[in-house]
């Protein structure tokens, strides 16, 4: 049994449709050195709404179990918690389940502190349970800041999502 | 020997000029909106629309190649005609990337789904021995209006592309 990983960020990827949301940015516009000018998404410090970002991928086929969905980021601020949530859908089958329906399937909530130095790399993960998973589901997949929602998000800059990865054990 | 799949719509996917297929929020189509991610959206039309894109063939294809395609609508009734056109480009400075004509054109028709908006998947066979670790694969997704079984009155949305193929 191995552990992988798996990029998720695609096509997919879309910025919530609201008029206050994630937002492709170039990376220079945050950094100071500018020496990578490629695109992330920024999630704002927004005290009157949440910020959040879809995306959707398709579950592999050497999946066993232990399904984590992470996400790599940073800030250029040293204080505060950015308070996150992931959420999730899978669809299975063929011609037997809908893609579009009114149901999240789990959440997974974190309050993250800041890193001390601005733009040092930060981790994190959420784990979901197995047996919602399985091999070739779509899984509708969003992350949110809870800058609304949350009264302890008090970092006071942008969010800066480098990457999102879905990490599974393999046979 | 294990079987896998890879997604194949990436940052070199471009729709045609034809305005009729297009990446928009799922949300537009959607009844529910809970999930506003983008798809890929192909009208209904007489005409033969789609997307180009490419993909590398993982180091460790052998073969049984196969293209899976994700997709539905919020029709019920009609099928629809799924083409896929593409070159699989190897070596280096051994081949063109800029030829004329395809490598391999098919096609495979698939019938709306029982109810608006389940997920549908189905499975083009490709031809194994066109593909080689590492070649740059050269792709057309098409819905073919052209096609007589190409009933589906509205337009259709594809959620994934996947290379399938199996290991050694």
């Amino acid at each position: 049994m191995a552990t992988q990983r798996i990029p998720i960020l695609s096509f997919a990827s879309r910025a919530e449709n609201s008029a206050n949301n994630a937002q492709l940015s170039k990376f220079d516009v945050s950094a100071t050195n500018d020496q990578w000018d490629r695109l992330v998404y920024l999630f704002p410090d927004d005290g009157s709404n949440d910020t959040r970002l879809f995306g959707g991928f398709v579950v592999p086929k050497n999946f066993v179990g232990s399904p984590v969905i992470g996400w790599c980021w940073t800030t250029g601020v040293i204080a505060g918690s950015v308070s996150w949530e992931i959420g999730y859908l899978d669809v299975t089958g063929d011609d037997a389940e809908s893609l579009d329906q009114n149901t999240i399937r789990q959440t997974d909530q974190q309050l993250i502190v800041v890193a001390g130095t601005a733009f040092n790399r930060l981790e994190d993960t959420a784990s979901f349970t197995a047996s919602n998973f399985a091999v070739d589901d779509e899984i509708h997949v969003y992350i949110r800041r809870r800058t609304n929602t949350d009264a302890l998000d008090t970092a006071a800059g942008p969010a800066i999502l480098f990457n999102m990865f879905f990490q599974y054990s393999d046979s | 020997m294990a079987t896998h799949r890879i997604p194949i719509i990436g940052w070199s996917a471009i729709p045609d000029t034809s305005g009729n297929c297009f990446p928009e929020g799922y949300d537009v189509k959607a009844t529910n909106d809970v999930w506003d991610r983008l798809v890929m959206v192909f009208n209904d039309t007489s005409t033969r629309i789609g997307f180009h894109g490419g993909f590398t063939v993982p180091k460790n294809y052998v073969g049984n190649a196969k293209l899976a395609v994700v997709w539905t609508t919020t029709a019920t009734s009609g099928d629809v005609e799924w083409d896929f056109d593409y070159r699989a480009v190897g070596g280096d400075d051994a081949e063109s990337l800029d030829q004329s004509g395809t490598q391999e054109s098919v096609n495979l028709n698939d019938t709306a789904p029982s109810a608006a908006h389940e997920r549908m998947e189905t499975l083009i066979t490709l031809t194994s021995s066109n593909f080689a670790a590492d070649d740059e694969v050269e792709y057309l997704f098409v819905r073919d209006g052209t096609d007589a079984g190409d009933t589906i009155a509205a337009a259709t949305m594809l959620f994934e592309l996947l290379f399938e193929y199996t290991d050694a």
